[in-house]
């Protein structure tokens, strides 16, 4: 703990030199925190990407006024703690469908697990995945069967993280006509 | 509002109803200050690893990365340009600044000035033009001290004699006749200034414009186009006569005399000054005596000769020139 606090002392030192090496440095340490973090509060990856450049500029701002005692990290944290508050209250409807769109598609998600877990219903999601478009059956499959994720489903194909996203997401949304059949009979199921 | 509901928006597990509600909220005070107080605790023990979990697909790190660098580089630039735009409206100034004060330099606007002095000898007059424009004819025995180039907000003058005045009009640098103590502080106008060395008074009158008399910086007195003021500075008196009679004051512009009951002393003085004589008075109870003159006479011989027939007091021709007064 001790040697990272040392080494963010170290690095917020270079920072108020205006060193573009320290600010690649700090970048690197710290984009993939922030980036999840501000995806998970604005559902979107152009906002989460957009909340990553506002909050280094801002550091890039005032680097001349850093202060050792905060830390990078926590004045990283602070700026994106700030900016998420603003952009959920100044763009609040924006935000509320991207929340419903991603409550959706993680509903649809969920219920193709549930219909893949049940013994009765996952002959008839296979043959609904099956129907699909070749691609877009071989990731459905690999994501169900084999419970792989998108970057290994990627490395997988030999192609991007992006593709398989794209796919997949195509792929639940044309899954989801099918499903409002099987969530009748998933329900149905239940309430036997 | 229910942490567990919150929690359950956030990982998108709630009903589309609740997930409303809750985004709604978001932007409302309680709700703001519920997320800054929920994303500083959960900051605190905040790790990549854990946020990762959020996200389905990879950071896109190199591209972000790429931007940010670019934005980095652009700000350097930018303030490098803004610089380079201050330089580019500042410099011209400066430049400008150094030439103006070289061009004031050689126009003399703020070194001292380098004064003229001219000294109209008795018997003849003089017109001289300054630098400004203004003209000033100077009678018979008068001095005038005045810079070959005026500076940019004040004209002065210094006088010892009797001038008349045209003097240019320019608001933004007043015209000032200096007579020892007394100023005459005009801005464009005519007038009359008479104040010979050796007497203690001082005549002004005003033909056009405003006049302001001054002493010490003090305000004394203003003149209205007409007015004549006699001031005395041994006595400190100050006459002030309105509707002035200018025929008589600016007699002598034309080379004529115009006295009107005024002492023989002064008459006698006026003379020697205009006609370059002398006169020598052995009785000096004459020198109070009044008389009223006019006359255009060029001879001075002629003058003393209608003197002499209006009152009661004679010339006699000196050896060696002059004039002895004598009583009939």
């Amino acid at each position: 703990m001790s040697i990272y606090m040392d080494s963010d002392i170290r690095l917020c030192m270079a920072l108020q030199k205006g060193s573009v090496e320290a600010f690649s440095e700090a970048f690197d340490r710290y984009n993939r925190l922030l980036y999840a973090y501000a995806y998970r509060f604005f559902k979107s990856e152009e906002d989460a990407e957009d909340a990553v450049q506002y909050v280094f500029m801002k550091l890039w701002e005032c680097h001349r006024r850093l202060d050792p005692a905060v830390g990078v990290r926590n004045l990283l944290c602070t700026i994106l703690k700030n900016h998420i508050l603003n952009e959920l209250r100044h763009r609040n409807l924006v935000y509320e469908k991207h929340y419903l769109m991603a409550r959706e598609f993680g509903e649809a998600e969920i219920s193709i697990m549930r219909a893949y877990e049940d013994k009765d219903l996952r002959e008839r999601l296979m043959e609904a995945i099956n129907r699909l478009p070749f691609q877009k059956s071989v990731i459905c499959t690999m994501k169900l069967k084999g419970g792989l994720s998108n970057q290994e489903i990627a490395k997988h194909l030999n192609i991007a993280v992006a593709t398989v996203k794209v796919h997949y997401t195509q792929a639940v949304k044309m899954l989801r006509k099918e499903l409002v059949t099987v969530a009748v009979l998933f329900a149905a199921f239940l309430g036997r | 509002m229910d942490k567990e509901l919150i929690e359950k928006v956030l990982d998108n597990k709630a009903t589309s109803e609740e997930t409303k509600k809750v985004v709604e909220w978001f932007a409302g005070e309680e709700g703001q200050a519920f997320l800054s107080r929920y994303m500083e605790r959960e900051q605190k023990e905040m790790t990549e690893e854990k946020a990762l979990r959020w996200i389905d697909h990879d950071v896109p790190e190199h591209r972000m990365k790429e931007r940010f660098l670019k934005s980095v580089e652009r700000s350097k630039t930018g303030s490098l340009k803004r610089m380079l735009l201050v330089a580019a409206v500042v410099v011209p100034f400066f430049f400008l600044g150094i030439s103006a004060l070289f061009l004031a330099k050689r126009a003399g606007v703020l070194s001292e000035p380098r004064y003229v002095e001219v000294s109209v000898p008795y018997g003849e007059r003089m017109q001289v033009m300054l630098q400004d424009g203004s003209l000033v004819l100077l009678n018979s025995g008068s001095k005038l001290r005045y810079p070959q180039k005026f500076a940019l907000f004040n004209r002065t003058v210094y006088l010892s004699g009797e001038g008349y005045f045209n003097v240019a009009k320019m608001k933004s640098a007043p015209f000032v006749v200096d007579l020892k103590g007394m100023d005459v502080e005009v801005t464009g106008t005519k007038f009359n200034v008479k104040s010979y060395e050796g007497d203690s008074r001082i005549w002004v009158s005003l033909e056009e414009g405003e006049v302001r008399l001054r002493e010490d910086d003090k305000l004394k007195y203003t003149l209205l186009p007409g007015d004549q003021v006699e001031y005395d500075r041994v006595s400190g008196i100050c006459k002030v006569r309105h509707k002035a009679d200018f025929d008589r004051v600016l007699a002598w512009k034309d080379n004529s005399l115009n006295f009107y009951m005024t002492p023989l002393g002064e008459i006698l003085k006026t003379l020697e000054r205009q006609y370059d004589t002398r006169f020598v008075v052995r009785d000096s109870a004459l020198l109070d005596s009044r008389f009223t003159l006019t006359t255009a006479k060029v001879d001075v011989a002629d003058v003393l000769e209608d003197l002499a027939t209006v009152s009661h007091i004679g010339f006699k021709k000196m050896e060696g020139g002059g004039y002895e007064v004598v009583s009939d």
